[in-house]
């Protein structure tokens, strides 16, 4: 039985975290609470997946996303963002994978990670 | 833009400013027995698929199997989205255990298992009932609350509180959507209304709405308003002939101006009906499509005076040129009759109207004189709007007196054109006598004259009487 992927979520919000970590209990999950836990823990532990909200505090949503991907060290991470902030052409332009504006169906959001999990990866996840 | 979800409900979501805001929490309160199950359970049951789940979750006020067997009668039921689309859960004995927290874990707990689209918890009042402290009530929503922000989730919440109550609740100051459903006797029927009180980041139409709850389920009947401004309305200086020999050549010469409103007032019997008619039915007949709204004479009557006077109404209702609607004087609503309306011109296309009596609309407006008055004055500027030409008739009940009151409050001065009909004594026998008492920014003739009615040659214009009457002074206009 292979091991589980493992996704990376820069989330606040107490209950989305609830929601989330129910949509997502195939997945190993870790949420941070601000934009510069998220950069940490990326290089850490480099991740499967990223998944941001927008609204952080220290770093928001497009300051990580734009320094994940232009570190070499973190750039083979997919982002997406699923976010209360309904700017995707800001998202894309910082360099996102993928786009979601809140709430989404537990199908919707499963589907959506299924597609970055499921894309080549630039580089390998060292542990 | 916050997206919008259509209910499936006729005209709510005209009242709603376009629909229910998606993911909103909605609060539905009214005394029990005001039809917020109906309203909800017919949203859920039009908008749920496979995809797009509904939770029906029910407490102490209504068990399930009752529920269940209540909700079947109406024809928007249908069994097969039962357990495919639409799930129901009975949280009635988490209520009964002395935890006040457990039903709102429960509800979390199939919250999240199920992950509907639409939710409904029928009701929270019975949930607030059982609770042993209001602490636990404020918890718990906020939790139900916070919990239904995370997902794409349209929520109701049900409550029986009076229109009195339902301000003072924890659910009205979390929810984004409040509707208020009352019934109260009328005379020896009931009235059921609804009301929007909040839709948040948007407009919506205030104000209380008739509603009816048959077998395929609510139906309302939004309040008639003013459009804000006209659309299309410039005054038309074209005319449109009423087609009484006289009328159109002495009494307004030429015809009167197309998308006026004239009030035809007058003794009971004196001939304010067959006049309208002729307006009416001439104009069917030379291409301008009508609609007759008579509270008088039911179709079968209504067959007969026209046949009397010559026309067809079977041949112009087959040809779409006419729709008469009958409604008795006793059961019409205001707003449920204003749809009909609506419906009948936009069928037809009409370009004449007539309402056979204002008078009886007072209690279409269930003796509420504002209503009456904001009513008429509205329906009056949609027909204007539309560049419909109107004749409304009123029944004027002081016969042979020399003072009358025209009309009720104001309507006098909402129609452009005044016709007044009476009855006179002339060499010693009872005669018909009208004026034109006014028309508005058009010429007319201020004569009094004779009205002759006869089956053989129908309605005419006499010759101007010269006798000296008092019959039309003094004219008293009410406001």
């Amino acid at each position: 039985m292979g091991r589980k992927r493992l996704i990376l979520i820069g989330e606040r919000d107490y209950f989305m975290r609830q929601t989330l970590g129910q949509i997502l209990n195939d997945f190993e999950v870790i949420f941070v609470d601000d934009g510069a836990q998220v950069i940490e823990k990326a290089k850490e532990l480099k991740p499967d997946l990223i998944i941001l909200e927008m609204l952080l505090p220290i770093l928001d949503g497009f300051q990580v996303c734009r320094y994940l991907k232009n570190s070499p060290e973190t750039n083979f991470i997919p982002v997406l963002f699923y976010t209360l902030i309904n700017d995707k052409d800001r998202a894309y332009e910082v360099g996102a994978d993928a786009f979601l504006l809140k709430p989404q169906s537990k199908e919707k959001i499963l589907n959506e990670i299924k597609k970055l999990l499921g894309q080549e990866r630039k580089g390998d996840r060292t542990s | 833009m916050i997206e919008r979800i259509k209910t499936g409900i006729p005209n709510l979501d005209y009242i709603l400013g376009g629909g229910l805001p998606a993911h909103s929490l909605v609060f539905v309160s009214g005394s029990p027995g005001s039809g917020k199950t109906v309203l909800v359970t017919q949203i859920i049951f039009n908008q749920a698929t496979a995809e797009r789940k509904g939770l029906i979750i029910t407490t102490a006020s209504e068990p399930l199997s009752r529920l269940i067997r209540y909700t079947q009668t109406f024809s928007f039921f249908d069994l097969n989205k039962i357990g495919q689309a639409i799930f129901y859960e009975d949280i009635g004995p988490y209520l009964l255990e002395p935890d006040g927290e457990k039903p709102w874990k429960k509800i979390e707990e199939l919250v999240q298992q199920y992950q509907p689209s639409f939710l409904l918890i029928d009701s929270v009042k019975a949930i607030h009932d059982l609770s042993p402290s209001p602490s636990i009530i404020r918890r718990g929503l906020f939790r139900l609350a916070s919990i239904l922000s995370t997902l794409p989730c349209t929520a109701f919440l049900i409550g029986e509180y009076k229109l009195d109550e339902y301000w003072q609740t924890i659910e009205a100051s979390i929810v984004d959507v409040i509707i208020h459903l009352e019934e109260y006797p009328v005379g020896l029927g009931s009235r059921r209304i609804i009301k929007i009180k909040k839709v948040r980041g948007s407009n919506f139409l205030a104000g209380e709405h008739t509603f009816k709850i048959d077998s395929d389920g609510l139906r309302i009947f939004p309040r008639f308003i003013t459009p804000p401004k006209p659309t299309i309305y410039q005054p038309l200086m074209e005319r449109a002939n009423i087609g009484i020999p006289g009328f159109d050549t002495l009494l307004f010469p030429g015809g009167i101006l197309r998308g006026t409103t004239t009030l035809i007032a007058g003794d009971p019997g004196v001939g304010k009906t067959v006049t309208a008619l002729h307006f009416l039915l001439n104009g069917a007949q030379k291409g301008e499509p009508g609609v007759y709204v008579t509270f008088q004479e039911d179709p079968n009557q209504m067959a007969l005076i026209c046949h009397r006077f010559g026309f067809d109404l079977e041949k112009l209702t087959a040809q779409e040129k006419l729709i008469l609607l009958y409604n008795s004087p006793v059961e019409v609503d205001i707003d449920e009759l204003a749809i009909d309306i609506i419906e009948a011109v936009q069928k037809i296309k009409a370009k004449r109207l007539v309402i056979d009596s204002i008078s009886d609309l007072i209690s279409g407006a269930r003796g509420d004189p504002d209503r009456f008055y904001n009513f008429v004055y509205s329906f009056v500027q949609w027909l204007k709007d539309r560049s419909i030409t109107a004749m409304i008739t009123n029944e004027m009940s002081q016969l042979f007196a020399n003072e009358l009151t025209l009309t009720g409050r104001g309507v006098s001065h909402i129609a452009d054109n005044i016709i007044m009909m009476r009855y006179t004594e002339i060499e010693g026998e009872i005669r018909r006598a009208l004026v034109v008492l006014s028309a508005r920014a058009s010429d007319h003739n201020k004569k009094i004259f004779e009205y002759l009615i006869s089956e053989k040659e129908g309605p005419r214009l006499g010759q101007p009487l010269k006798a000296a009457f008092t019959l039309f002074q003094p004219t008293t206009r009410v406001d």
